[in-house]
């Protein structure tokens, strides 16, 4: 039993360390932001109220 | 006693959580870095003291941009997969607020655990499916318009920075949020959170779990009445309803304990390093 649980949990932290890879060196924008830049630059100086606006109507 | 100092001792770590999440209140001149990084807790990135992003949020609004949630959803399964539903018990500051609001006196509810499966509902569709298929983020059943959480930490700060009469529905829902919360302990938690159905999925394969030692368990069904979810710990060590807070180690007999997925210790099995 404790094997099968080892063996999801093994499969489990590959696939999630895979995807935060695929995210962070993959793709252009880890995280959405509103405009469409990356989010590190979206971060870095810009008007905060921006992420603010993101989720509300 | 051994059990009172756990249960302070979780308050202290959801009230540093709480506060760890939320520093940008306190120090808003060290720039927004931390905000690319998920935490795994409810706590809406829209709100101004929030330091990190809400990993909710950021799935919801990649699907509703058209992208898979590739960073945010690897963070959220890495969490899970280290200790499941633990974040929930120990770091959500909205799990805090629950406990705390469940505290004020008044009719109490039950839920039926029938009811519990309802979290998945709000995890698929309106987290990943409905925002995908409107391709938007300003469609009334994306989940950010609605979560309490969003609401009761942002929403009202944005009702002073932008003053404006709040749509009767909103305020109907956070309302009905509120109440249920008052009613019912850690409600929220058991039938709506999206990030408790994912966490709740990985209790049975975290590698930081609770276990149960069948020989000293006389199934009295006391960690059910101490179990913040009134979950019934020797049925199922792993549940996915466990916030795994550790309240049910007051049991008497000693049966419950917690620690990690090693070759030589079984959950629910009868076998604990002590019996094995």
């Amino acid at each position: 039993m404790w094997k099968l649980r080892l063996i999801l949990f093994a499969i489990v932290l590959t696939v999630a360390l895979t995807l935060i890879l695929v995210g962070i060196l993959g793709t252009e924008h880890p995280l959405p932001t509103r405009f469409g830049e990356p989010l590190w630059e979206s971060y870095l100086g810009s008007d905060p109220l921006l992420i603010r606006e993101y989720s509300f109507a | 006693m051994r059990a009172m100092t756990i249960h302070i001792k979780r308050r202290i770590v959801q009230l540093a959580a709480a506060l760890g999440i939320n520093w940008y209140l306190f120090w808003p001149y060290l720039g927004n870095y931390t905000r690319a990084f998920c935490v795994p807790a409810l706590n809406c990135w829209t709100c101004p003291a929030a330091a990190f992003a809400c990993p909710i949020g950021a799935i919801g609004t990649s699907m509703a941009n058209n992208l898979f949630p590739f960073y945010a959803l690897g963070l959220v399964l890495l969490f899970g997969a280290v200790a499941g539903r633990f974040w929930c018990g120990w770091i959500c500051p909205f799990g805090l607020l629950q406990d705390y609001t469940y505290k004020i006196p008044t009719y109490k509810l039950r839920i039926p655990h029938q009811l519990t499966y309802a979290r998945y509902f709000f995890l698929f569709g309106t987290v990943f499916l409905i925002p995908y298929l409107a391709n938007t983020t300003k469609i009334n059943f994306f989940w950010c318009q609605f979560c309490p959480a969003g609401r009761i930490e942002a929403g009202i700060y944005e009702k002073f920075v932008h003053p404006a009469w709040p749509e009767i529905w909103r305020l109907l829902v956070l309302v009905g949020f509120v109440l249920f919360m008052i009613a019912a302990q850690r409600g929220f938690c058991r039938v709506f959170c999206p990030l408790g159905a994912i966490f709740g999925l990985c209790n049975k394969i975290s590698f930081w779990r609770m276990t149960l030692s069948g020989q000293k368990c006389t199934s009295c069904g006391q960690c059910q009445k101490t179990c913040p979810v009134e979950h019934r710990f020797d049925t199922s060590p792993d549940s996915p309803d466990c916030i795994r807070c550790l309240d049910c180690k007051k049991c008497k007999f000693t049966a419950i304990g917690h620690g990690l997925a090693l070759p030589g210790k079984g959950a629910h099995t009868g076998q604990t390093k002590d019996d094995a």
